[in-house]
């Protein structure tokens, strides 16, 4: 019944965004790489009996190996959770629920968001090569003056870390932090970044008050630490969003996490702002969110994605409708002290007036009035601005039977199949 | 002193046919403020002898640094009448009976045409304009477009002839010269006239008429002017004659024989034109005796004119002698005041024949009956045309006028901006006015009301509108209509803060700043950049200096000026474009084509407009440009925000469900039509048809998330299929310049792609005009450039006139519309080159003759190079590893693939197979 479903060569030959490039290891590294000795260890001592391992997309092609090593060491049955439902960095509690896991470990970049549920889980990070000589030099070069500065390491040089406290240690001014500490605290220092995640990085400096970010290059011969700013273009762009979502009258809260913890919480909060706001909002649960999915809500004015931290933001200009990350939540904070203060303000995006809450409500009274009016008339109420009242702004209200306004015809032979390619087409 | 008081001028507002409001409007440099002063000075606010320098109305620092006006003010004025005047005033709705007093309500506005949308919001508030030409430079290009512009909004026009002095001083007109001058203006201003309005319309005759006394002459600089009716009623005893009668005799071709005393029709030897002789004559004397120093001749001439010298005037000589001569003589400010009263409309006459143009709503319900009568106890209806900056930073006080009702300190009245619906709440609310006040120029006087017929200023209105707005109190009023420009805001720059962390300030600046001013347009773009826009340099300027001065406070670094630009295709697309939602259960089929000339402005003229009854439309466009009716019936909508200058047709036949995927498809041509494909500017008189559709039996398979993307795919494929151009604003530019400069004209017009389409030289005077054509993006820079190569001697006037194809393939790499369309996609943050079309666009979007076999492949490109498309297609087609191996099977692929699909591309298969091996 090609008509109800989708023909499988749509799902097989589907195009798929490849941002990061497939790594396959090499066969004798694989143990270092995915410190494999390390995981048994942890499962052994623990005495779990379902372990699920779960890898990016881009390190799936190392999946089976490592997942038969750990079995050939340890006699038990591991699962492999691959196609992680939205981030790959956030542990898929729920796909290891479906088999009732003990513990999941966890392959790959790592955004340190706390599970909602307390599954017992192991990282393993990634591990990139570090030139130790090149960096003594970049941070000799560095670190003339005396003040202290922290060299930040990330995930794929935690590996390392020993060898560089060793360097570091021959300087007083420089203090060696891991990303994976909990009690990370940057403020008022200088930082020398070592990572190639700059969303991280971008994270970071929008959550800590360092003095400023540095970050260290490798991408030459030498390194060479250099000053980061955040890119003036994505602050621009926020700008943007925010008259955006000043503007915005109705909300969808996208859910691009089930994973995270609070984050019901953090819907909860949002719904709240966007209510005291007396603005509309709707709850939306689509899975990883497509164009087509999304563009379906058409009296949707933006969209608000919950996700971990280190989602991409979907800035791709083929949303109907703009689509933020939660971290623009702050945003909301702001437009609720402005309307506040100023009662209304001039919309920098359609150059009209923006309507405030407490002005709406004066205006229900008067046209309370108008309402009996129009139901005198035997039509419905024209106010659009709550419940289903868009609908009526539509030009398409309903099946239109048109009885006899049509000719009458003979049935004829139309064309057979679905509309991707008809029987008499060619393939 | 002041010669009446706030209370008096209430009291004459319930007065309301002993009102006039007027604008005084004119060409750049042609004398309206300088003017205004002798009205000003008349009233007591300034003192006579400071008329013609201080130049009242220009309250702005700025305004008195460049001479020049920048932002329109109002001052309300009291003037008596004398009796023997009143009596020119015939008709009775001009006049209350037994009173003498009137009441003026003047605006003096500039003259600059990137400030014309300050005329426009003047205009809108009054009934009378008085028209102010330059008598050596005659009329020009301004006076034609605020004339027109008076005309359309129904003000009645009276005109006066300016500078009379530099006539006489500087280019020595022989009387009969200056005769043939005035003339020509008259004829040239009525011409104007009778081009833009029907003598048998509802505003009946309005052209100027000097022997009715509806022109004045005189030199606002010296404070002095007349009208014929002075002149006759000097003479009217010494001939025995009515003076009226007399004002007919001393215009036009009426020569007076003094040895036979006959009156004739025509010149002989021995007679002479009686303007010349009873008007011309005793002024040419004084300036003579004068400017010559003639003591004795003057000191007896001036007794016999009936002037008399105060002391301490009689030791000046030369020009301080003339003007304060002139000034007693002929005083302006009391010729004015005549002109004004007897000529203009009250309130009364001209709101009875302005109602129909001014209210939205049906012409009988209470608000217009209210209107049409002028009446202080309809309803209340005002319309708010500008915000005037307070004193207090960020505050407005809201100007306009009440047509009908009263306003009144702390009143509850609706607000309802530009976009309000009746029966809706969108841009409505419901405030008390704080406070209303008395516009006096640099000073506002509070006031307790203001009756129908007047302009006020309100207080705590400007929160809630952005620059206009109706303001009533009858709760079915609809929105009095909005005004229209008649210039666009087409020259941009970008700004930001020296110190990023001012932005906030700058937003809240630019907020403001958008208040400000009547027209322009301060945007944030989705990259984030925040634009300012307005008419032209100077207005960019002025706007930017406010910004920075007043209203953001802090220093700020401005782009470049730009132009934006339009997109639009050439031709019609030369293939049907499919294309297939993403569950690929349905497909649109359509086509693009340019509108036929004219259509496009129709649109923007709201001459075809979303709102037509669409069977009338039908038959417009059907009569007009040539559509088939049946299908200009089917016209979905227009776009983009449902207004623009293009439009979706339906020209399917039968097709099931389509009413259902409506709403889709106009969101989606809203959204294409807003955003381009070539660098997501506006599209511009683009028609797309859709011819077919297939769409999914089951309505969740067709739902917006399956159209709204689609179509706007299959519209950017209509469009790269139609030869797509990009359109550039063009300015129609009016040069004046004496013989010599109009050589330095025409070399600098050629260097900056503008051509010259009318040259000729002003009838009475060495001066030349060139009329021309310029790109805007080329008249950045133009007016000082033009300086340097005519000495100083050419000054230019530009005002937007239309969107013109700028020449080339923009998807041609090299071409200058290439280059346009590069540069605005980096400005914009957008992927230049390759990204132009991959934003989604899949090649059957492109085509389809039948079968399409690359079903699925996105194009990345279109237009780079053939090889490099041949690479792409092979990338998509085989997995990476294998490409090495491919090329050749690639490029019969892509030969297989044009042959089969009606070739998208110029290139023949051959070049390709050529360059891949």
């Amino acid at each position: 019944m090609p008509q109800f479903f989708t023909d499988d060569s749509v799902t097989l030959e589907k195009q798929i965004d490849l941002t990061d490039k497939f790594i396959q290891t090499h066969e004798g590294d694989l143990n270092k790489i995915y410190d494999i000795d390390k995981c048994c260890q942890w499962i052994q001592s623990n005495k779990f009996k379902k372990v699920c391992l779960q890898f990016p997309d881009y390190l799936l092609a190392d999946s089976t190996e490592v997942a038969t090593c750990i079995q050939e060491k340890l006699g038990q049955t591991v699962y492999i959770l691959g196609d992680t439902a939205y981030e790959s960095c956030c542990i898929d509690y729920v796909a290891a629920a479906h088999i009732n896991a003990d513990a999941i470990i966890h392959y790959g970049v790592v955004c340190f968001s706390k599970p909602l549920n307390d599954i017992p889980y192991l990282y393993v990070y990634e591990k990139h090569n570090i030139n130790l000589e090149e960096l003594n030099t970049a941070l000799s070069e560095f670190s003339i003056d005396k003040e202290l500065v922290v060299l930040l390491l990330d995930t794929e040089f935690i590996y390392k870390i020993d060898e560089i406290n060793t360097i570091v240690s021959k300087r007083n001014n420089i203090q060696v932090q891991r990303v994976d500490n909990d009690l990370l605290d940057l403020d008022d220092k200088i930082v020398v970044y070592a990572g190639s995640n700059l969303k991280k990085l971008e994270n970071f400096n929008l959550i800590f008050k360092a003095k400023y970010f540095n970050i260290l290059n490798r991408d030459k011969e030498s390194y060479e630490i250099t000053k980061y700013e955040i890119d003036p273009k994505i602050i621009k762009k926020r700008s943007y969003l925010i008259e955006k979502i000043r503007d915005a009258q109705t909300f969808g809260i996208v859910i691009g996490t089930v994973g995270v913890k609070n984050y019901m919480n953090v819907i909860n909060r949002l719904k709240k702002l966007i209510e005291l706001n007396n603005k509309k909002y709707y709850l939306i649960s689509v899975g990883k969110p497509t164009i087509a999915k999304l563009a379906n809500f058409l009296e949707i004015d933006i969209y608000i994605m919950i996700t971990c931290s280190l989602n991409d933001i979907f800035d791709s200009r083929d949303y109907y409708k703009p689509l933020f990350s939660y971290d623009y939540n702050t945003y909301i904070n702001t437009v609720q002290d402005i309307n506040v203060i100023s009662n209304t303000d001039v919309s920098l995006v359609t150059g009209k007036m923006r309507p405030h809450f407490s002005t709406m409500e004066n205006i229900l009274d008067t046209s309370k009035q108008n309402q009996v009016a129009v139901k005198e008339e035997g039509t419905v109420a024209l106010n659009t601005n709550y419940g289903a009242g868009f609908l009526h702004e539509r030009s398409w209200k309903g099946l239109e039977q048109n009885l006899g306004q049509t000719e009458a015809a003979l049935v004829q032979d139309g064309r057979k199949g679905v509309a991707q390619s008809y029987q008499d087409e060619l393939a | 002193m002041v010669n009446f008081t706030v209370d008096e001028i209430r009291a004459m507002m319930d007065k309301k046919r002993n009102i006039r409001n007027m604008s005084v409007i004119a060409h750049v440099d042609h004398g309206k403020s300088t003017l205004t002063d002798s009205l000003v000075s008349k009233a007591g606010i300034i003192a006579g002898a400071k008329a013609g320098e201080t130049r009242f109305t220009d309250t702005r620092k700025d305004e008195q640094e460049r001479c020049i006006t920048i932002k329109s003010t109002a001052i309300s004025m009291y003037f008596e009448l004398e009796d023997k005047d009143l009596l020119f005033i015939t008709n009775p709705d001009q006049r209350e009976k037994e009173e003498k007093g009137f009441l003026i309500n003047l605006i003096d506005s500039p003259g600059h045409v990137d400030f014309s949308s300050e005329v426009t919001a003047a205009l809108r508030v009054t009934d009378g304009a008085l028209v102010v030409v330059d008598c050596v430079s005659g009329v020009c290009v301004q006076t034609e477009t605020v004339l027109r512009q008076a005309i359309a909004e129904r003000i009645k026009p009276i005109l006066f002839m300016n500078k009379m002095d530099r006539a006489l001083l500087e280019l020595q007109l022989d009387a009969e010269e200056l005769y043939q001058t005035f003339q020509r203006i008259v004829e040239n201003v009525n011409v104007i006239i009778a081009t833009y309005n029907d003598d048998g319309g509802p505003m009946g005759e309005v052209r100027v008429d000097p022997s009715k006394g509806s022109v004045g002459f005189g030199s606002g600089l010296h404070g002095w002017a007349f009208t014929l009716k002075q002149f006759s009623e000097m003479y009217a005893e010494k001939f025995k004659i009515d003076v009226s009668k007399l004002m007919n005799r001393l215009w036009g071709e009426n020569f007076f024989n003094p040895k036979t005393k006959k009156w004739s029709k025509q010149k002989d030897n021995d007679n002479k034109r009686s303007f010349c002789m009873y008007i011309l004559d005793p002024i040419y004397k004084i300036f003579d005796c004068i400017m010559n120093y003639k003591k004795e001749e003057y000191e007896a001439l001036l007794p016999k004119l009936g002037i008399n010298l105060k002391h301490e005037d009689k030791d000046k000589d030369g020009k301080q002698l003339l003007k304060v001569v002139m000034r007693t003589w002929l005083p302006a400010g009391e010729a004015l005041l005549q002109m004004i009263a007897i000529h203009l409309p009250s309130p009364v006459t001209a709101q009875k024949y302005r109602m129909e143009m001014l209210y939205e709503g049906p012409h009988d319900d209470e608000a217009a009956i209210g209107i049409k009568n002028c009446d202080p106890n309809g309803p209340l209806m005002m319309y708010v045309s500008k915000m005037v900056p307070t004193s207090d930073k960020g505050r407005f006080y809201a100007f306009g006028r009440v047509f009908s009702g009263k306003v009144a300190t702390g009143m509850k009245a609706r607000i309802m901006g530009p976009n309000y619906v009746p029966g809706k709440k969108e841009d409505l609310y419901e405030k008390a006015i704080q406070r209303t006040i008395l516009m006096m120029g640099r000073y506002v006087e509070a006031i307790e009301d203001v009756p129908s017929g007047n302009i006020c200023g309100l207080v705590g209105v400007d929160q809630f509108l952005v620059k206009t707005g109706t303001i009533t109190t009858f709760k079915d009023a609809h929105n009095l209509k909005v005004m229209k420009f008649s210039v666009s805001p087409v020259v941009r720059v970008a700004v930001e803060p020296k110190n990023p962390a001012d932005l906030p300030k700058l937003v809240e600046g630019l907020k403001r700043l958008a208040k400000s001013d009547p027209m322009v347009q301060c945007i944030i773009e989705e990259s984030g950049e925040h634009i300012i826009a307005g008419a032209g340099e100077l207005h960019l300027e002025i706007c930017l200096k406010d910004l920075e001065e007043d209203h953001a406070c802090i220093p700020i670094k401005k782009s470049d000026p730009v132009v934006s630009y339009r997109e639009t295709v050439s031709e019609e697309s030369d293939q049907m474009c499919l294309s297939k939602s993403p569950n690929k259960h349905n497909r649109l089929f359509m086509k693009a084509q340019p509108m036929p000339d004219g259509l496009a402005e129709d649109i923007d003229d709201g001459k075809v407009n979303p709102r037509d009854e669409f069977k009338a439309r039908a038959r417009y466009l059907g009569e007009k440009y040539d559509y088939d009716v049946t299908e200009a019936r089917k016209i979905w909508c227009f776009g983009p925000d449902g207004t623009g200058p293009n439009i979706l047709v339906d020209c399917t036949k039968g097709v099931q469900y389509l009413n259902e995927i409506k709403d889709s498809v106009v969101a989606g041509f809203q959204w294409a039509t807003k955003e381009g494909v070539l660098s997501e500017e506006n599209l511009r008189g683009v028609r797309f048809n859709i011819y077919d559709v297939t769409l999914h039996a089951d309505a969740i398979h067709r739902g917006g998330g399956q159209i709204i993307p689609t179509t706007r795919r299959c519209l950017y494929a209509c469009l790269l299929t139609a030869q797509p151009r990009l359109m550039e604003p063009v300015y129609q530019c009016e040069i004046q310049c004496p013989e010599v400069a109009v050589g330095g004209i025409y070399g600098v017009l050629n260097r900056r792609r503008g051509h010259v389409f009318e040259e000729m030289q002003v009838a009475g005077t060495p001066m030349f005009v060139v009329k021309a054509y310029l790109p805007v993006n080329e008249s950045f820079g133009f007016t000082a450039d033009l300086r340097s190569n005519t000495g100083g001697q050419a000054f230019p006037q530009c005002v937007f006139d239309h969107w013109q194809i700028l020449p080339g393939d923009p998807t041609e790499s090299g071409t200058r519309p290439y280059n346009v369309v590069q540069d605005t996609r980096k400005r914009k943050g957008l992927k230049e080159d390759a990204g132009w079309i991959s934003t989604g666009l899949h090649c059957e979007d492109l085509n389809y003759s039948g079968h399409s076999v690359l079903n699925t492949v996105e194009i990345v490109t279109s237009w780079i190079s053939i090889a490099k498309f041949a690479f792409t297609v092979c990338s998509l087609f085989y997995p990476p590893r294998r490409l090495d191996s491919s090329v050749v099977t690639a490029a019969l692929l892509f030969n297989r693939w044009c042959s089969c699909s009606g070739i998208v591309f110029r290139a023949s298969p051959m070049v390709l197979s050529q360059s891949c091996s």
